[in-house]
């Protein structure tokens, strides 16, 4: 069933390939243009797409649904939680400083799984601290600065 | 002689020796904590090796990559959990030795094995790397767009799991490689009007999210108690015996195993596609297979783990070869080093001997220091392996997130690289999840815009006839190689027929 998700889901994105690639604009006189790679690699997908596609059905019809490839999982809460803390770091990092939002990041994550305030509060605060001076002022990497100075 | 001197010189000084051992005391840490590659030590090191010179950045990552491959070792004895996938072929042996309390025996074998399979690797590449470059000079942009073709259909055929799968992770790859404006006609392709995407995506934030980020989300998508359980039952047996009073008698009983698993594993290295975990798989079936002992292996034997062991390593070294000579990746850790190597201005190549000959030959002697810094820190590390077993990954993955979001940063300054680092970690994620290798995406990410360069440049130069790209001598070799590559799966198959279990199952291929 997996396996038949991502076979659709390759040949959707071949064809979103290939319709933004006929935009590319041709070169006059050469005959191969800026098109030419994202529209192979377009019928790439598509193909690999539809063998893919192909190969599940077939399990499918052969050992039924409960045994062919599993189905595709429901993103849990926990999953979607580290990406969701990267996407807080990109648009507040600049308004509460890079090392608020890492010790911040840290914060939710260890006590997400499950590791006691305390503890986590004293890691978090060692290592926001620790990663924003070796790559702040060792590496001189312009971490962004919040109201509190760091 | 003297461009040698320079070479040896550029790695004995102060500055780099310190860097090669605090990356070795890092690659151990990576290395050693279970779920944590070499590629991941390896991406997440990129960032910082920026402020370096050339030759220390690229000792840094040989060194990192060195010994995490033989950390992968301790958990794998202690806890029966290989640390990196290239020690999975042999975990059942060496957790075998480790629940019989020779833990320290089995690690001192491996670490030996490891530096002799290393210093090994090194050898052949030192031999044969100079004189294949002098005859790649003569390379034409056909044979190079051969090359690149060859690189990629390996990383398809090659890797184990579905070729289907595989290809279709590899035009991921080569998506993500046409992002940017295109280098013939200047056309923006993908770029959605954002300024940064414009030069393309540069592939170091791409690796920290196929490797690091993937592994966070991978730990929280796990079930809080099962995780916690992972974490919790990781406690050693205890242990006796010296870490290397029985390694004379193993080296002399089995010293044609380590020379047919160095051997072997710096010929599979140099493989484009194949890395250490394919070459740790090959050489422990190989090993069963000659045995005259086959029915103690996954017991506590040590034949397959001296075999395998130095296999890894050297393969670490071999797949340098095709990296070095014509810039065409070897495995994962070296499509990463390539992207280094351009950005300190060493362009990868044949011309590399000519241009930076200095470099070249101080990046062979940070080999053999790397491979040599292995006993010391790996004795220091078998010796205080309780470290390892009591770092829970749940402490470690918040912080390797930060380093995560700081080290994409850190390549242009620039948010737009978080956000590649975060989709590509969501990407390897859901494509990871079904069972997708992810090496063939690295791989088409890197050898993308070599492909399309070379092919264009040749159409231009034959004026549109495809029958160009077999008409020189070297670029019909090639393509009958591709044709022979084409055909691996086959191959592949009678090979199980022969060895069975000589290659890994899909989900430790995905490193």
């Amino acid at each position: 069933m997996k396996d038949l998700v991502f076979g659709v889901i390759f040949i959707a994105l071949g064809v979103a390939v290939w319709l933004l690639a006929r935009e590319f604009p041709a070169v006059p006189g050469m005959q191969y243009g800026a098109d030419l790679f994202p529209s192979l690699i377009a019928i790439g997908m598509t193909l690999g797409g539809l063998l893919l596609s192909i190969s599940a059905i077939r399990q499918l019809r052969t050992y039924g649904p409960e045994r062919s490839t599993p189905r595709l999982p429901l993103p849990s809460f926990a999953v979607i939680l580290p990406c969701v803390l990267v996407v807080a770091y990109i648009y507040l990092s600049e308004v509460l400083g890079a090392a608020p939002m890492m010790l911040l990041i840290m914060l939710v994550l260890l006590i997400q799984r499950g590791v006691r305030v305390l503890p986590a509060i004293a890691i978090s605060t060692v290592a926001a601290a620790v990663i924003s001076l070796s790559f702040g002022h060792l590496l001189k990497v312009p971490l962004p600065v919040g109201p509190l100075g760091f | 002689m003297n461009e040698l001197l320079d070479g040896i010189l550029l790695v004995f000084n102060l500055q780099t020796l310190l860097v090669i051992v605090i990356a070795a005391l890092f690659g151990v840490f990576v290395g050693a904590i279970p779920g944590l590659s070499a590629t991941m030590a390896v991406a997440l090191l990129v960032p910082i090796t920026f402020a370096m010179d050339p030759v220390a950045a690229i000792a840094a990552i040989i060194t990192t990559a060195a010994m995490a491959i033989f950390a992968g070792d301790i958990p794998g004895t202690y806890l029966n959990i290989p640390g990196t996938p290239a020690s999975a072929a042999y975990v059942s042996d060496s957790a075998a030795l480790g629940r019989m309390g020779r833990a320290r025996e089995a690690l001192g074998l491996n670490v030996t094995c490891s530096v002799i399979g290393g210093l090994t690797g090194t050898l052949v590449l030192v031999m044969i790397a100079p004189s294949l470059a002098e005859f790649a000079l003569n390379f034409s942009s056909f044979e190079y767009f051969w090359l690149a073709v060859l690189g990629l259909g390996s990383a398809v055929f090659i890797s184990t799991g579905s070729a289907i799968k595989g290809f279709l992770s590899l035009m991921v790859g080569l998506l993500l490689a046409s992002v940017g404006l295109d280098l013939v006609t200047g056309a923006p392709r993908f770029t959605f009007d954002v300024p940064d995407l414009m030069g393309g995506i540069n592939f170091i934030p791409v690796m920290i999210g196929f490797f690091a980020m993937y592994e966070v989300m991978k730990l929280y998508s796990q079930h809080k108690d099962q995780a916690k359980d992972n974490d919790s039952a990781q406690d050693i047996a205890p242990q006796h015996g010296d870490v290397f009073s029985l390694v004379p008698t193993h080296l002399k009983r089995y010293w044609k195993n380590v020379i047919r698993g160095s051997s072997l594993g710096a010929f599979i290295g140099a493989l484009p596609g194949a890395g250490a975990d394919i070459a740790a798989w090959i050489c422990y079936a190989v090993s069963k297979k000659r045995s005259k002992t086959p029915e103690k292996f996954g017991t506590g034997h040590v034949e397959g783990l001296v075999d395998a062991g130095s296999a890894n390593n050297a393969a670490v070294a071999g797949a340098w070869v095709p990296a070095l000579v014509f810039g065409i990746p070897g495995d994962s850790i070296t499509a990463i080093v390539i992207g280094v190597l351009y950005m300190k201005g060493m362009n990868p190549g044949p011309t590399i001997f000519m241009d930076n000959s200095a470099m070249a030959y101080g990046l062979f002697t940070a080999f053999f220091v790397a491979n040599l810094i292995l006993i010391p820190i790996g004795y220091l590390a078998i010796r205080s392996a309780h470290v390892f077993a009591v770092t829970p990954t749940r402490v470690l993955m918040p912080i390797i997130l930060c380093f995560c979001i700081v080290g994409a940063f850190a390549i242009n300054n620039s948010l737009t690289d978080v956000w590649i680092m975060l989709i590509c970690g969501v990407v390897a994620y859901l494509i990871a999840s079904a069972d997708f290798p992810i090496a063939p995406a690295i791989l088409g990410l890197v050898l993308g815009n070599i492909l399309e360069t070379n092919f264009m440049t040749s159409m231009i130069k034959a004026d549109g006839n495809l029958l160009a790209f077999v008409e020189r001598p070297i670029s019909i070799g090639l393509a009958l190689l591709v044709l022979l590559i084409a055909l691996f799966p086959l191959l592949a198959k009678l090979w199980r027929t022969r060895y069975p279990g000589a290659l890994p199952p899909t989900k430790e291929a995905i490193e």
